[in-house]
C-alpha cells in the first residue's frame, strides 16, 4: 500500500526580484510503499533535500509563495496516508465571493513523518540532552513519565543509553557531530513516526560513523515497522538497505524503480554523475555482467569473473619522492586542547617537495589537528615543527605561513569574503603585499587552472557547489603556497564533482604542488594519493606507500579503516588466487580485466 | 486572470522598486516560526558583534564603549530590514554583548543601552516614512549601485541624506544619551565627560561611513532574493 | 571508544554555563536563576550608589563595597569556579581597573578639601626590602618558569605594591628606599584619591557580579524562569533559541577567522582600519551562514510540530523556589533598603 504519493508535482521558489526562477521540482511521480526502505539519489543540486521538504509538506506550507503565486510556483499534488499534504485549489472567497487560489492539505505531518537533516548543529535546538529528545513530545502534550520513559527507550536505541543519568547536564557543545545526529534521531524516534525522512544525515561523519548510523536506523526500522526514505550519495548503504529507488537530475526524474532495476543502468549513472559502487564501474567498463546486468556485490563480482585471466601490467606507484627538498618535518610532536584532551601524541613525519599524500583516519584522530599545527593555527604544543627548514616556535615564521602552507577549509562557504571572484582570489595577495602587476596576473592564472577563467567579474554567492569549492582552491593556489592542505575536499558532492577536484588536485599535483589531502573518502585515497599517513587516536600507525596500507588487513583493522569496495575485492581474489597483486582500485581493475585505460 | 492583472497593477502604483517597503505592519500572514527563528538568529548575530566590537578592537576604558563600535552599522542595516525585530537586536545585543558579556554590571547596561535603542528607532521611521517615498533607497543600496533594478538612483543624494540622519544627527543623540546615562551613573569622571562623548561619536561615525556600503554589497541582494525583507514593523 | 566516553561522562561533576563551567551540586548552583539575577542586579544597585556619595556625605563608602567585592569572591568560591575565573578574567581585568584608577584621579580633581603632593618620579631609589623583594621574585619565577616577561611584571607589580605605603605614610620610606629629590610632582585632593578607590572597588563589583551570573547560570535555566514568570512556551522557547544560536556563531565566527588567517590576514602589521574592515569581511560569510541556519532551524523545529502544537507540557522545565532562595532574596533586599533607602553606610556599622 502506498503510504505517500507524489503526482505531478512540481514547484519552484519564488523569486522576489528579477526574473522567475527555474523548477526546482518538475513534474515527479512515485509512490513509497508502507514499511519499505526508499532511497533518493541525485546529483548536487538535483532537489534532493527540496523533496524531502516537499513530502514533509514544510514546502508549501511553511515556504508559501506569494499570495496570487501559488498555482504558477506549485503544480500536482501530494498525498500521504491517503489524505492530500499539498494541493492548490480554486476556493470562493466567503466575503467578497472572489474565487483565489488557495493552498490545501494538511499542514503539519509531525509527528507522523520525521525530518533528519544533514547539519547536526541546526536541529539541536535545546540546551541540554534531555530537552532536545524531550521536546516533540512537549509538543504533543504527553504526560511526564512517559516522555521520561520514550527518552530513555530512544537513547537506548541509537546507543546513547549511558548518557541518560546525566543527559539533562549536558550541553550541545559536548556532543560530537556524530552524538548530535544520533540525539536527532532519537528525538524523532521518541515520537513515533511512522515515516522517517533522512536527508543525507551522515555526510559529516567518518565512514565507520556512518555505517553504525546506518544499521542502527535499519533495525529499529524493522523493529518498529518505520517506513523509511533515505537520501545518500553512497551505493553501498543504498544498495545494501534499500527496497526501491529514485534517481533525480535537476528536479526530474531520472531512474525510478527496484534498487537491481536503478543501479544497473550504468550510463544514466555516469552520465549524471551520480556515484555507483566501485564494482558496479568495474562491471561496466570491462563488460562483465552478472545475471544480464552489472554486478553490484564482491561475490557477484567473484563469479562473474571466476577463472578469467587476467591482464598483467606493471603497476605505477610513482615512487614517494622522499630525497626531495623537505617541506614540512614533524618530530616528536604532542598537542592537548584546553580541555585536557591528549590530540596528538609523539607524531613524526616528513612530507617532501612534489608528494601527493593522504592523511586519514577516523573522526578524533587528530587529523584536522595535525593540519592546523602546522598550518600555525594551534601555537600550544610540545615537540618541533618545521616548515621549509623554519622552526614554527619563532613568531615571524608561523605570521608569514600563508606564504608557504595553504590550507583549503572544508566548507567554501565560510572563506568566501568578496563579492566579485577577482577580488576573492586578490584578496589573499592584497594581504601578502604583491604588487599590482604581478597581482592580476596571479589571479588570472589561477582562476584559469581551476577553469573558473571565464567567470572574473561574477559574485561567488551565484557560483555552483562545486564552483564555490574551485574558487576556494584557486583563492589558495594565487599565493603559491609550497604546500596545499586541502580538508574534506569532496563532502557531500556527487560523483563527477569529486573526480573534477581531484583530478585538479592531481593536475596541480604534476605541475609541482605538494598536496596533503585530508579525507574520509577511500575511494579518492586509493585513486590519487600516492602516500598514506594513518592516524589513530593521535598517533600515526602507517605511514608509507598508500597500496601497502590497503594491502594490509591487519592494519586496515586497527586503524579501523574500511576500505574501499575495489580494495576489498583485490583482498576476496587473492585470497582465492595467491599471487595477484592488489588492485587498489576501480580503474587497476579494469585494466587487469580488459586491458582498457579509461578516465571517468 | 484577475489575479495576475491585479497584481501587475500594484506593481504599477510602485513609483520605487522599494516602495513595498513601507512603516505597515507588513505582510499579512501569521508570522511563522521560520520567520521567528530568523529574527531570534539575527539578534544572537548582533550580540555577538556586539561584544567582539568592544573585546576585539579595545575598549576605550571600562564603559562598554568601543572606540570602533562596528555593530552599529550592522544593527541599522538589520533594522531598515527586519524593523522592529533589529530594534531589538540593537538594544539586547548591546546590554548583553556590549555590556554584561565584557563586565558592565546588569544595571549599567540595562540603561545605557537605550541610547542603541533610539538610533535605529528614528531612522526606520525617517528612511521608511518619508525618504523611501522620496527617491532614496531605504535599503541603503543606492549608496554603492547605480541602478537598482530599472530604477536609476540619486547616489549624491543618498550619501548626503545618510551622512545627516545616520552618521550626525542620530549618532549626536546616540552619544548624548549613551554618555549622559553612564555620567548620570558615576561611570564617567566629569572632567572626562567630553573625551567619552568624543570616543562615542567619532567610532560609530567611521564604523558606518565605511562597513555600512560592505554590508549593503554582501548581504542586501542575499537577503532580498530570499524574499526575507519585511515589508513593515513585524513582517 | 564512544562507549568509554560515554561511561566516562555519567559521572558528570562539571556543568557547562554562559562561560566556562561549575560544578553539580554547590549553594551557587542550587539558587533559582531569578534569585541570582535579583542578586546581581541589587548589588549593582548598591554598588552604584555606595560609589557615587558625595564627598560631602562622607564619600564613596569604601567599607560597603570591600564587603560586597568580597562577597561576590565568596559566592565564586561557593561555584567553584573561581579556578577558571583567575586564570582567566579575574587577570584579564585587572589592568582595566588598574588604569581605570588613574584615568579617575586624572580626570577627577576638582574636588573640595586638602591637598596630596603627587609624583610622577617620586624621587625615592627602590633599595631596601622593596629591591630584596623584587630581586627574589624575579629570579625566583625566572627559575621555575624560564621565561623574563612575566616575572618582570609580577616582581614590578610587588615593588610598586611595597612602596605604595611608605608615601602614604604607612610605615617610613627608609625601609624600602633611599631619597634622591623627586623630579615633577603635582598636588591632587586627597579627596580624589578616595574617589578613585571607590570607583575602582565598585567597577569591580560590576564586572565580577556579572561573571558571577554568567559563570553560574545554564542556558537552559533561562526558559525555565521565564515559564515560571508566565512566558509562554514559544516565547520562553524563542529566548532559549538566542543562545543556542550565541553558541553556533562562535563556532563558525572561529571557522570563518581561521580561513581568513590563512589567507595571509595577519601576515602584515595593520592599522586600526585595516582591522576594522576585516572584521566586517568575517561579519558578511557569518552572517550569511546564519541566515541559512535559520532556515534550517525553521525546518527542523517543523518537523518535531511545533507550528500547530496544541498544548505544549512542560517536562522538567522548571526549578522550584527553596527557602534558601527566600533567604537570599530577603538578605538583598533588606541590604537594598538599608544603604539605598534608608541612606546607611556600612562604614557607619564599623
Amino acid at each position: 500500500m502506498a503510504i505517500i504519493e507524489v503526482k505531478d508535482f512540481s514547484w519552484r521558489y519564488q523569486s522576489y526580484i528579477g526574473q522567475e526562477n527555474p523548477y526546482t521540482l518538475k513534474d515527479l511521480n512515485f509512490e513509497v510503499n508502507n514499511d519499505e526502505f526508499f532511497g533518493i539519489i541525485g546529483p548536487s543540486g538535483a532537489g534532493k533535500t527540496t523533496l524531502c521538504y516537499a513530502l514533509t509538506g514544510i514546502i508549501p506550507h511553511v515556504f508559501q509563495p506569494s499570495q496570487g503565486k501559488e498555482a504558477e510556483n506549485i503544480k500536482g499534488e501530494i498525498r500521504v496516508f491517503g489524505e492530500t499534504l499539498t494541493k492548490v485549489e480554486k476556493v470562493k472567497d466567503e466575503k467578497t465571493g472572489e474565487v483565489k487560489d488557495k493552498i490545501v492539505g494538511m499542514a503539519q505531518t509531525a509527528p507522523r513523518i520525521g525530518l533528519l537533516l544533514q547539519d547536526p548543529e541546526n536541529q539541536f535546538l535545546r540546551m541540554d540532552l534531555l530537552h532536545e529528545i524531550a521536546f516533540g513530545m512537549e509538543l504533543l502534550g504527553l504526560q511526564s513519565d512517559e516522555i521520561e520513559r520514550r527518552i530513555k527507550e530512544a537513547l537506548e536505541i541509537v546507543g546513547l543509553g549511558a548518557l541518560w543519568p546525566v543527559a539533562g547536564l549536558i550541553h550541545p557543545s559536548e556532543l560530537s557531530g556524530g552524538q548530535k545526529q544520533r540525539a536527532a534521531i532519537a528525538s524523532f524516534l521518541a515520537l513515533r513516526p511512522e515515516v522517517l525522512i533522512l536527508d543525507e544525515p551522515t555526510s559529516d561523519l567518518d565512514p565507520e560513523g556512518k555505517l553504525s548510523i546506518i544499521k542502527a536506523i535499519d533495525t529499529i526500522r524493522n523493529e518498529y515497522k518505520i517506513t523509511t526514505i533515505l537520501v545518500e550519495h553512497n551505493p553501498e548503504v543504498i544498495q545494501t538497505y534499500a527496497d526501491r529507488v529514485l534517481a533525480i537530475d535537476k528536479g526530474q526524474m531520472i531512474a525510478y524503480g527496484t534498487m537491481e532495476e536503478v543501479y544497473s543502468q550504468m550510463k544514466l549513472f555516469m552520465d549524471h554523475g551520480l556515484y555507483s559502487s566501485d564494482i558496479a564501474r568495474i562491471g561496466y567498463y570491462s563488460d562483465i555482467k552478472y545475471k544480464n546486468r552489472v554486478p553490484f556485490t564482491i561475490d557477484e563480482m567473484l563469479t562473474s569473473i571466476e577463472g578469467k585471466k587476467l591482464n598483467q601490467f606493471t603497476i605505477q606507484d610513482g615512487q614517494a619522492q622522499q630525497n626531495g627538498e623537505k617541506i614540512i618535518e614533524v618530530d616528536g610532536l604532542n598537542f592537548w586542547y584546553d580541555d585536557g584532551t591528549h590530540a596528538l601524541k609523539d607524531l613524526s613525519f616528513t612530507i617532501s617537495k612534489g608528494e601527493f599524500v593522504g592523511l586519514i583516519g577516523q573522526n578524533g584522530a587528530g587529523k584536522t589537528t595535525i593540519s592546523r599545527v602546522v598550518a600555525g593555527i594551534l601555537r600550544k604544543y610540545k615537540g618541533t615543527v618545521k616548515v621549509m627548514g623554519k622552526d614554527l616556535r619563532d613568531k615571524n615564521v608561523v605570521r608569514n605561513i600563508p606564504e608557504h602552507i595553504g590550507y583549503v577549509f572544508q566548507n567554501p562557504d565560510h572563506q568566501i569574503f568578496m563579492r566579485r571572484v577577482y577580488d576573492e582570489v586578490a584578496y589573499g595577495l592584497k594581504n601578502l603585499k604583491v604588487p599590482t602587476s604581478e597581482m592580476d596576473q596571479r589571479v588570472k592564472d589561477a582562476l584559469e587552472s581551476v577553469g573558473l577563467g571565464g567567470k572574473v567579474n561574477e559574485d561567488p554567492m551565484f557560483l555552483g557547489k562545486g564552483e564555490k569549492r574551485r574558487l576556494a582552491v584557486a583563492s589558495i593556489l594565487a599565493l603559491k603556497p609550497n604546500v596545499m592542505i586541502v580538508d574534506e575536499p569532496t563532502t557531500g558532492q556527487d560523483f563527477r564533482m569529486s573526480e573534477d577536484i581531484m583530478n585538479l588536485l592531481e593536475e596541480l599535483n604534476q605541475k609541482g604542488t605538494t598536496i596533503v589531502a585530508i579525507t574520509h573518502d577511500m575511494t579518492l585515497v586509493s585513486e590519487h594519493t600516492r602516500r598514506v599517513v594513518v592516524m589513530y587516536q593521535g598517533r600515526a600507525i602507517y605511514d608509507g606507500p598508500t597500496r601497502g596500507f590497503f594491502s594490509n588487513a591487519d592494519l586496515l583493522d586497527k586503524a579501523a579503516i574500511i576500505p574501499p569496495l575495489a580494495v576489498r575485492l583485490s583482498h576476496a581474489y587473492v585470497n582465492k588466487n595467491k599471487g595477484t597483486p592488489y588492485y587498489m582500485n576501480a580503474k587497476e581493475w579494469i585494466r587487469a580485466i580488459s586491458g582498457k585505460t579509461i578516465t571517468y | 486572470m484577475s489575479n495576475t492583472e491585479t497584481v501587475k497593477s500594484a506593481v504599477a502604483q510602485d513609483k520605487y522598486p522599494w516602495s513595498k517597503y513601507t512603516l505597515g505592519i507588513g505582510g499579512g500572514r501569521k508570522v511563522t516560526s521560520t520567520q521567528y527563528t530568523l529574527y531570534i538568529v539575527q539578534i544572537a548575530v548582533i550580540i555577538i558583534l556586539s561584544y567582539l566590537s568592544v573585546v576585539m578592537l579595545g575598549p576605550l576604558s571600562f564603559s562598554g564603549i568601543s572606540f570602533f563600535y562596528f555593530v552599529y552599522p550592522f544593527f541599522m542595516v538589520f533594522t531598515e530590514w527586519w524593523g522592529l525585530w533589529g530594534i531589538l537586536a540593537a538594544y539586547i545585543g548591546c546590554v548583553v554583548g556590549a555590556g554584561l558579556m565584557v563586565g558592565l554590571g546588569i544595571v549599567p547596561s540595562i540603561l545605557y543601552s537605550v541610547a542603541d535603542l533610539v538610533p535605529p528607532l528614528v531612522m526606520f521611521i525617517i528612511y521608511r516614512g518619508f525618504l523611501g517615498k522620496m527617491g532614496i533607497d531605504p535599503l541603503f543600496r543606492d549608496l554603492t549601485d547605480k541602478q537598482i533594478g530599472e530604477t536609476k538612483t540619486h547616489r549624491g543624494m543618498a550619501w548626503v541624506w545618510f551622512i545627516l540622519i545616520n552618521v550626525v544627527v542620530l549618532n549626536l543623540i546616540s552619544a548624548q544619551l549613551g554618555i549622559g546615562i553612564e555620567y548620570q551613573l558615576g561611570l564617567v569622571p566629569p572632567s572626562a565627560y567630553w573625551y567619552y562623548w568624543a570616543g562615542w561619536f567619532v567610532g560609530d561615525a567611521i564604523a558606518m561611513i565605511i562597513i555600512t556600503p560592505i554590508i549593503v554589497k554582501g548581504l542586501t541582494s542575499l537577503v532580498e532574493r530570499q524574499g526575507l525583507v519585511n515589508t513593515g514593523w513585524i513582517t | 571508544m564512544a562507549k568509554e566516553d560515554a561511561e566516562a561522562r555519567t559521572k558528570k561533576e562539571y556543568v557547562r554555563t554562559f562561560i566556562f563551567s561549575m560544578k553539580v551540586g554547590t549553594p551557587v548552583e542550587k539558587l533559582h536563576v531569578i534569585t541570582k539575577a535579583l542578586m546581581i542586579v541589587i548589588m549593582s544597585i548598591v554598588a552604584l550608589y555606595m560609589f557615587d556619595i558625595p564627598i560631602s556625605k562622607g564619600g564613596p563608602d569604601i567599607a560597603g563595597l570591600v564587603f560586597l567585592l568580597a562577597l561576590v569572591f565568596v559566592l565564586l568560591g561557593l561555584a567553584r569556579s573561581a579556578k577558571y575565573l583567575v586564570t582567566s578574567y579575574l587577570l584579564l581585568a585587572l589592568p582595566v581597573l588598574f588604569g581605570e584608577f588613574f584615568w579617575w584621579l586624572f580626570f577627577d580633581r576638582a574636588l573640595p578639601g586638602p591637598t596630596i603632593p603627587f609624583y610622577i618620579w617620586p624621587g625615592y631609589f627602590p633599595i631596601g626590602i622593596s629591591t630584596v623583594l623584587f630581586l627574589v621574585v624575579f629570579f625566583g619565577l625566572y627559575y621555575r618558569m624560564r621565561s623574563v616577561m612575566w616575572p618582570l611584571i609580577a616582581a614590578l607589580i610587588l615593588w610598586f605594591i611595597s612602596i605604595t605605603p611608605a608615601f602614604l605614610d604607612v610605615y617610613p620610606y627608609t625601609w624600602v628606599a633611599i631619597k634622591t629629590g623627586g623630579l615633577f610632582a603635582f598636588t591632587l585632593p586627597s579627596a580624589s584619591v578616595t574617589v578613585a578607590f571607590g570607583k575602582v572597588l565598585g567597577y569591580g563589583v560590576l564586572i565580577y557580579t556579572s561573571f558571577l551570573f554568567l559563570l553560574t547560570t545554564r542556558d537552559t535555566e533561562i526558559a525555565g524562569a521565564l515559564r515560571q514568570l508566565k512566558a509562554s512556551f514559544r516565547a520562553a522557547f524563542f529566548a532559549a533559541l538566542m543562545f543556542r544560536n550565541l553558541n553556533i556563531i562562535l563556532i563558525d565566527y572561529e571557522n570563518i577567522r581561521t580561513a581568513q588567517r590563512a589567507r595571509g590576514a595577519e601576515v602584515q602589521r595593520r592599522n586600526i582600519l585595516a582591522r576594522i574592515v576585516d572584521l566586517a569581511y568575517i561579519a558578511i560569510p557569518l552572517v550569511a551562514s546564519m541566515i541559512k541556519r535559520s532556515t534550517e532551524m525553521g525546518v527542523a523545529l517543523y518537523a518535531r510540530g511545533f507550528e500547530n502544537a496544541k498544548k505544549p507540557v512542560d517536562y522538567k522545565e522548571t526549578k522550584g523556589i527553596s527557602y534558601m532562595d527566600v533567604i537570599v532574596i530577603a538578605i538583598m533586599v533588606g541590604f537594598l533598603v538599608y544603604t539605598v533607602i534608608l541612606g546607611h553606610t556600612i562604614r557607619a556599622l564599623i
